[in-house]
Order: C-alpha cells, then sequence, then structure tokens
C-alpha cells in the first residue's frame, strides 16, 4: 500500500518519518499565487507510524564537538552555518492503520505560530502540526516543548565564538605593536 | 537507530553540506580572482589615466587641492602604471600554481558540498547547498580560462 503525504506550511528543519523512513518531498505544482506544497510517498504494510521532529542541532548529542569542528573547519565560525533561534521541540508521532492507498495532509506551523480560530473569530495559538486524513488515526505530542539545552548551548557557543576573535584581535594586535617596537 | 538519532545524523550531514558549500564558494572566488585582476589590469589602467586628468583639472581650477593632488599622484600616470605593470607581472607570475591548487581545492569542496546537497535534500541546511557547489564549480572553470588567456598573452596588463 502507498501512503502518499501532502505536506505545507513551515517544513524547513522538520524532518518526517514514515515507519522510521524519512521521507524526501518533492515540490508539487500549485496555482500561482498559492503557497508552496510538498508531497511524498511511503510504501507500507498497513501500519503507519508517522513521526515530524524539529529540534535544534544544539540540543543534539556531542553538540559542542559538532559544532567545535564546524566551526574550526569553517575558519573560525566566519563560514560555519548560522545557528538559528530555534528554543522549542517537536517531537510529533501519528499511528493509524490504513487498508488501502491513502492519503494524508499535513501543515506544520512555526514556532510560535498563531492561528485564527474560526468560532470565536480570534487569534490563538496553533497546533504545531494539523493533519487532515480520511482514516483514523491517533496522534500525540503535538505540542511545541520548550529546549532551555539550547537556548544555553547557544550562548555558550557565541560566548566562545566571541572571546576567541577577541584574543585573536588582541594577540595580533601585541605581535604587530611587537614587530614595531623591535 | 529511532528517529531521534536519525534526525540528529542527517541534520548534522546537512550542515556539514552547507558548511562545504560556503568554503567551496570562497575557495573558487579567491581563484578566480587574481587572473579577474590581471585581465582587468588594462581597464583600470585607461581608467586611471582618464581620473588623473580629471583630478588635475580639478587641481588647476581649486588651487586649494593642488598640494594634496601632487603629493597623491607624485609621479605620474607613467610611474604608476610602471608600478601596477610590475604587479601584475609578479601575480601572472604566480598564477599557473596558486590557480590548480585553489581550483582543486574548489572543486573537492563542490563535489563534497553537490554531494551531500543532492543525498541530503529535504533538510533545512540542504538549501542552496547544489546551487553553491555548482556556482563554486563554474567559477572554478572561469578561473582556469581567465589564466590560460593571461599565460597565452604572457602577463597579460598594463
Amino acid at each position: 500500500m502507498i501512503l502518499t503525504i501532502h505536506a505545507g506550511g513551515n517544513l524547513a528543519g522538520a524532518g518526517v518519518y514514515v515507519n522510521g523512513k524519512r521521507l524526501k518531498f518533492k515540490k508539487e505544482k500549485t496555482a500561482g499565487g498559492t503557497a508552496p506544497q510538498y508531497v511524498a510517498s511511503a510504501e507500507t504494510d498497513g501500519a503507519v507510524a508517522l513521526s515530524v521532529i524539529k529540534r535544534s542541532p544544539l540540543s543534539f548529542k556531542h553538540w559542542f564537538g559538532k559544532a567545535f569542528l564546524l566551526w574550526l573547519f569553517g575558519i573560525f565560525g566566519l563560514f560555519t552555518p548560522r545557528y538559528k533561534k530555534r528554543y522549542k521541540t517537536l517531537c510529533y508521532n501519528l499511528n493509524a492503520e490504513i487498508s488501502s492507498d491513502a492519503e494524508i495532509f499535513l501543515r506544520i506551523v512555526a514556532q510560535n505560530g498563531r492561528t485564527y480560530v474560526n468560532a470565536t473569530q480570534q487569534f490563538a495559538p496553533a497546533p504545531p502540526v494539523s493533519v487532515g486524513a480520511d482514516f483514523a488515526y491517533e496522534e500525540e505530542g503535538n505540542v511545541w516543548t520548550d529546549d532551555p539545552v539550547a537556548k544555553k548551548h547557544r550562548k555558550y557557543y557565541h560566548i566562545f565564538n566571541a572571546v576567541f576573535w577577541i584574543l585573536l584581535i588582541l594577540g595580533g594586535a601585541a605581535v604587530a605593536a611587537l614587530l614595531l617596537l623591535n | 537507530m529511532d528517529n531521534n538519532q536519525s534526525y540528529e545524523r542527517d541534520e548534522t550531514i546537512a550542515r556539514t553540506g552547507k558548511l562545504l558549500g560556503n568554503l567551496a564558494l570562497a575557495v573558487s572566488v579567491c581563484s578566480v580572482l587574481p587572473a579577474f585582476f590581471v585581465l582587468t589590469a588594462s581597464v583600470l589602467s585607461a581608467i586611471y589615466v582618464i581620473f588623473y586628468f580629471v583630478f588635475f583639472f580639478l587641481a588647476i581650477v581649486f588651487t586649494f587641492g593642488i598640494i594634496l593632488i601632487n603629493n597623491s599622484f607624485a609621479g605620474g600616470p607613467e610611474a604608476f602604471l610602471g608600478g601596477l605593470e610590475s604587479f601584475f607581472e609578479a601575480v601572472s607570475g604566480v598564477l599557473p600554481v596558486y590557480m590548480p591548487v585553489t581550483g582543486a581545492v574548489a572543486a573537492v569542496l563542490a563535489a563534497g558540498a553537490i554531494i551531500i546537497g543532492v543525498k541530503m535534500r529535504g533538510t533545512e541546511n540542504s538549501k542552496g547547498v547544489v546551487g553553491k557547489g555548482i556556482a563554486s564549480v563554474v567559477l572554478a572553470v572561469i578561473a582556469i580560462i581567465m589564466t590560460l588567456v593571461v599565460l597565452a598573452s604572457g602577463g597579460g596588463a598594463a
């Protein structure tokens, strides 16, 4: 059976997995002016375990070793990709059983995303993942979880980078001054 | 390996790809610049001569500027062009070594960036990585062509 997954919204940094395999989304052709949609498909024997993960790299295991190596090879941070202010984690799981080819629509909302609630005509915090499917499913973890570790680590990283550059500039100035004096 | 571990691995590889793309672009720009300078030296010289006479004329009109202009442009355009020529001769002298080394480094980095960019398509950090890799390869090819032109013209310029 083939499960086709249509996704939209803020997919940046989100890993979508079906039965343990990461999906590779392709852009769908949509009418001009509409938000881009992405599509992927997964083969399944009926059981569907879908996960959406979004985390900061600064809360990964061995974060400092990885960040330091990238910083070093990026010529002391000059060419290293920047770390975004992502202090919330998403670990969403959906379980379902399908009996034939099916489609599922996911919409991933950005951190602190707010959506329009029709009943009250007010904006309210949106759930991270909105799902549309024509089969029954169970979901869990559809909330942003605060990630204070990523915030702390980002601060450490920036302090480390700033201290290194200050020391480098001071050292360079000291060497230049010594050379000039001699 | 659970989904979280897989996510960590994928994002780390994608960040490495992005770093390689940034480095490839930087190195390829460095590889093309000297050849670009040498080739545009003739144009720069022509612009300099024009500016020299413009400033000379302004200096006559505004006598206040004569000392400044005289100090800045001491020796006249011939001296400046002579200096420029020797500089570009020195640059074109190192090009046969500099260009292949930087070009090869850029090519390796670009190849790594393109491979990772294609493999990790869909991750946040893979965005633009393939484009950077291809741009680096294009710049490296331009550098090779420019270097060949410079060498064929015997150092070119000035």
